[in-house]
C-alpha cells in the first residue's frame, strides 16, 4: 500500500470571510431582483389605473364637447345625440336608455352580447345618477338622466372599463408583491444566518482536516446546535480522536521496531564479525595444515626414492649374490614405495592444482602413444590386483590436445580404482573411442560392486565442491581419484561415473580432438564453468621455428590455470585466457617474455598479434572467424581427421 | 677402449648416495661420492670429474655455491653440472639456468633416468642443452 505522506494532502483554502460575502451577495441579489419586479408590476398597474381613470374622466368632457347644444347628458345639461353618437363620443362600450323602473328603451352596443348580459338593477327613488357596480364585466356604468319623453323619465348608461375594480386589483398586487417580498425575505434571511453558521462550521473542520493532513497536533472541533455540520464535527472529532490514538501507536511501534533492528543489526554485525573471525581462523588452520602436508609430502620424496634405489639395486644384485626370497621381499618393498612415490605425486599435484601453479604443456598426440606410455604401469597394477586388463582403441582414432602426463595420470589413477574394486580374476577394459563431439572419449570398466546412480552422478562433484574433502579420502576412492577432476579439466575435458551395484562402474573422461576451433571451444568451456561472466582476451603469437615450444613453455611458466596455447602451424599458436580485463597488460607481459628470444640470433622471431578481449559468448565467435582467416592465409590448421562440428556444451 | 667417464655426486643422503653408485658404477661409470659442498669443491679440483651431480640443499653450501665456484676456478669451469633435488620450485630452474646448469632432475627418480640425462649431457656437450630438457 502506497503510504500518504502530509506534503502529498492538499486541501484547497476558502477564507471564511469570503464565503460569507458571497452568500450575502446572492441574498442581496434576490431581495433586488425581487423590489424590482414589485416595483415594475406596481407601475404597470398604476399606469393601467391611470389611463382608465383619464378614459373616464374623458368621457364626460368629450361628450360635452362633441354633443354641446344637444340634449344634455351629463347632470342638469340635455343633449340630442343618438346612442351611436354617444358611443362615438366616450368610446363607451355601450350605451342603454332606460325608464324609471330601468327597463331599457333603447340599447346600442359594441358586441350585442355586452349588452345582453347587462344586468341592470332597480333605481332608487331618486334620479340621481348611480353607479352599478355588480356588471359581470366589471365595467364601470356611468348613468345619467335624460330627458323625459311622453312624461316617461329616461336615463343613459354608458358601459365604462370600472374603474374601481382596477383599484382593487391594483391594491391586491401590492399586497400580494408585499407578502411575496416578506414570504421570500424571511427564509432567506434565516437561510442566510443559518448558513454563515455552517460556513463557520465547515471552516473550522476545514481547519483541522488541513491540520490533520499535515500531521499537525489534532485539536477537536467545536460542536454547535444540532444540525448536519454538528454531526459532522462529532464525526470528525471521532475520528481525528481515533487517528490521533492509531498515529501515537503507530509512533511507538515503529520506534520499538526500529530499536529492535538495531538491535538485530548489532546482533548480526557481532555474529558476523565473529564468523570472520572464525573463518580467517579456519582458512589459517586449514593454510596451515594444507601447507604442513604439502612439506611432509616433499620430505617423502627423498627417502622413498632412497627406498626404491636401495631395494632395487639389491635385487639388482648389485650388493651382491640375493636369495629367491630375499629378491621376493624386496620387490614388495619396491612395489610399496611406488605406490607411496604416486601418491606423493598425486598429492604435490592435487596441492599445484589447487594453488594454480601445475605445469601445463598439452600437445597433440595420437591415442595409441598415450595408452602405450602407461600401458606397461597399467598391466603391472593390474597383475598384482590378479586382474586382466584389456583395451580396446577405435580404428582411426583421432588424435588428442592434451598435457601427456596428465592424461596418463588420469587413465592411472582410474584403472587403480577399478583394479582396487575388482575380485581377482575380473577383467578391467580401456575402451578409446569418438566422444560426444570434438571429443576422444576414454572410458575404464569394472566388473566390481558399484554404486548407486546417483552416488556415481555426484561422486566428481562432490569431489570438485569440497576442496578439503579433496586431501581426504573420499568413501575409500583415494587421493588419486580426488585429482581426476582437476586433471581432466586442466586437459579441457569432462570425467563423469556411471553405475550400478552389484553390475560394475564405468569412469568416463574426454579429451578435445586436435583441431584449433574445437579446442578454443573447449577452453573456453572451461573457463565459463569457473567464472560465467568472465571477459576472455585471445592472442596470436608467431616465432621462430624450434623456438615455438620454448616460448609456449615460456608463456606456460608465466600463465595461470586457465590459458590455453593451441598451435595454429609450426610457427604460430593462439593463447587465450580469462577471465581477465586487462589485455593490454597481459601482451605486454608477453612481450617480455618473448623478448628473449627476439635477442637471440638470426632466424629467431617473435611477435603477439592482440585479437582483443570480449564476454564469452561473443569470444567464441571472435576467436573462431579470428582463427579461421588465419588459418585460410597459413599452414592448415590440422590434419584431415574429421572433426565433430558441434560446439562442446 | 675409452676410460670411464668420472662422475662427482654430491648429496647428504647416504643411502641415495650408495644405491645411485652401485647403480651407476654397474652402467660403467666411476663415481665419486661425496656429501657436502666442502667436499663437493675439494673432490672437484682433485678428481676433475666429467659431470657433477649435485643435490641443491647440503651441508657447508648449497649446491649453487659448488656450481659457482666451479665455474669461475680455472682449472675446471667447463665441467656440467646437472642438479639432482626434491625442491619442487620454480626458483631452482630459473637458478639452475642462470648459473649455466645442464639439467634438473626432481626427485624422486630413478637411477635409470638419472643415467639417461648424464648420457645425453656428455653426448651433446659442447650443444647448449635447455634446462627443461625432457627429464622424465
Amino acid at each position: 500500500m502506497r503510504g500518504v505522506h502530509a506534503e502529498e494532502v492538499s486541501v484547497r483554502s476558502l477564507p471564511q470571510s469570503q464565503m460569507r460575502s458571497r452568500l450575502s451577495r446572492i441574498v442581496l441579489v434576490i431581495i433586488v431582483f425581487q423590489a424590482v419586479a414589485g416595483l415594475v408590476m406596481l407601475a404597470v398597474v398604476q399606469s393601467a389605473w391611470r389611463t382608465e381613470l383619464d378614459h373616464a374622466r374623458a368621457v364626460a368632457s368629450l361628450a360635452a364637447s362633441r354633443l354641446s347644444g344637444q340634449p344634455l347628458v351629463s347632470h342638469n345639461t340635455y343633449v340630442h345625440a343618438t346612442l351611436d353618437q354617444i358611443i362615438e363620443a366616450s368610446d363607451a362600450r355601450f350605451a342603454v336608455v332606460v325608464d324609471e323602473e330601468r327597463r331599457p328603451i333603447a340599447a346600442r352596443g359594441i358586441d350585442g352580447d355586452t349588452f345582453a348580459s347587462l344586468h341592470l338593477e332597480p333605481a332608487g327613488a331618486d334620479t340621481q345618477p348611480a353607479v352599478v357596480h355588480h356588471s359581470p364585466l366589471r365595467l364601470l356604468t356611468l348613468e345619467a338622466a335624460l330627458p323625459p319623453t311622453a312624461g316617461m323619465k329616461r336615463f343613459l348608461l354608458l358601459g365604462m372599463p370600472d374603474i374601481a375594480g382596477l383599484r382593487t386589483l391594483r391594491d391586491g398586487l401590492i399586497a400580494g408583491v408585499v407578502a411575496a417580498a416578506i414570504t421570500i425575505a424571511g427564509p432567506l434571511l434565516f437561510f442566510n444566518l443559518r448558513l454563515r453558521r455552517w460556513m463557520s462550521g465547515l471552516h473550522e473542520l476545514h481547519t483541522a482536516i488541513r491540520r490533520l493532513a499535515l500531521d499537525c497536533p489534532i485539536t477537536p472541533v467545536a460542536v454547535a446546535g444540532n444540525d448536519e455540520i454538528a454531526y459532522l464535527s462529532v464525526a470528525f472529532n471521532d475520528m481525528a480522536g481515533k487517528l490521533s490514538a492509531n498515529r501515537r501507536a503507530l509512533l511507538a511501534a515503529n520506534a520499538q521496531l526500529e530499536e529492535r533492528v538495531a538491535q538485530r543489526t548489532r546482533e548480526l554485525d557481532e555474529a558476523n564479525r565473529m564468523l570472520q573471525r572464525q573463518n580467517t581462523k579456519l582458512a589459517e588452520v586449514t593454510e596451515t595444515a594444507l601447507r604442513f602436508t604439502d612439506d611432509v609430502a616433499h620430505e617423502f620424496r627423498t627417502p622413498l626414492t632412497v627406498i626404491s634405489e636401495c631395494a632395487s639395486a639389491t635385487v639388482d644384485g648389485l650388493a651382491g649374490p640375493v636369495t629367491d626370497a630375499q629378491t621376493e621381499l624386496l620387490t614388495f618393498v619396491m612395489n610399496a614405495s611406488g605406490e607411496l612415490s604416486e601418491l606423493v605425486d598425486d598429492f604435490l599435484d592435487s596441492s599445484k592444482l589447487r594453488a594454480g601453479t601445475l605445469r601445463i604443456e598439452r600437445r597433440r598426440h595420437s591415442v595409441q602413444a598415450l595408452l602405450d606410455k602407461v600401458w606397461p604401469m597399467l598391466e603391472r597394477r593390474a597383475a598384482k590386483g590378479e586382474v586382466r586388463l584389456e583395451r580396446h582403441v577405435e580404428p582411426e582414432a583421432p588424435d588428442v590436445f592434451a598435457d601427456i602426463d596428465k592424461a596418463g595420470r588420469t587413465l592411472v589413477n582410474l584403472t587403480v580404482n577399478a583394479v582396487k574394486f575388482s575380485r581377482p580374476g575380473d577383467a578391467v577394459f580401456v575402451s578409446v573411442h569418438r566422444g560426444a563431439g570434438p571429443f576422444v572419449q576414454f572410458d575404464v570398466i569394472d566388473h566390481g560392486p558399484g554404486m548407486p546412480p546417483e552416488d556415481a552422478e555426484t561422486l566428481f562433484q562432490r569431489f570438485q565442491q569440497t576442496s578439503i574433502g579433496r586431501e581426504s579420502m573420499h568413501k575409500g576412492f583415494g587421493l588419486g581419484l580426488n585429482i581426476v577432476h582437476d586433471l581432466v579439466s586442466v586437459n579441457l575435458g569432462q570425467v563423469w561415473a556411471e553405475s550400478r551395484p552389484g553390475e560394475g562402474s564405468t569412469f568416463s573422461f574426454t579429451l578435445p580432438q586436435f583441431n584449433p576451433v574445437d579446442i578454443i571451444d573447449a577452453g573456453l568451456d572451461r573457463i565459463e564453468r569457473a567464472s560465467p561472466q568472465a571477459d576472455v582476451g585471445g592472442l596470436i603469437v608467431t616465432c621462430g621455428g624450434a623456438n615455438l615450444q620454448d616460448l609456449a613453455r615460456r608463456l606456460a611458466h608465466a600463465g595461470r590455470a586457465f590459458d590455453v596455447h593451441i598451435p595454429i602451424d609450426a610457427q604460430r599458436f593462439v593463447l587465450i585466457f580469462g577471465p581477465t580485463s586487462d589485455l593490454s597488460r597481459w601482451a605486454a607481459n608477453l612481450r617480455e617474455s618473448i623478448e628473449p628470444i627476439e635477442s637471440e640470433p638470426e632466424d629467431s622471431f617473435a611477435s603477439v598479434e592482440v585479437l582483443g578481449c570480449w564476454p564469452i559468448h561473443q569470444a567464441r565467435t571472435e576467436l573462431r572467424s579470428a582463427l579461421t582467416t588465419r588459418t585460410q592465409h597459413g599452414a592448415p590448421a590440422g590434419r584431415n581427421e574429421p572433426v565433430g562440428s558441434g560446439v562442446d556444451t | 677402449m675409452t676410460r670411464p667417464k668420472k662422475i662427482l655426486i654430491a648429496d647428504d643422503n647416504l643411502g641415495f648416495l650408495k644405491a645411485l653408485k652401485l647403480r651407476l658404477e654397474a652402467m660403467g661409470f666411476e663415481v665419486i661420492q661425496v656429501q657436502d659442498s666442502y667436499q663437493a669443491l675439494e673432490c672437484c679440483r682433485r678428481h676433475k670429474p666429467d659431470l657433477l651431480l649435485l643435490d641443491v640443499n647440503m651441508p657447508a653450501g648449497s649446491g649453487f655455491s659448488v656450481h659457482d665456484r666451479v665455474r669461475r676456478s680455472e682449472e675446471i669451469p667447463d665441467i656440467p653440472v646437472v642438479y639432482l633435488t626434491g625442491d619442487a620450485r620454480e626458483s631452482v630452474d630459473t637458478k639452475a639456468e642462470a648459473l649455466g646448469a645442464a639439467a634438473v632432475i626432481r626427485k624422486p627418480t630413478t637411477a635409470d633416468t638419472i643415467a639417461k640425462v648424464i648420457w645425453s649431457v656428455l653426448d651433446s656437450r659442447n650443444t647448449i642443452v635447455k634446462p627443461h630438457a625432457d627429464a622424465a
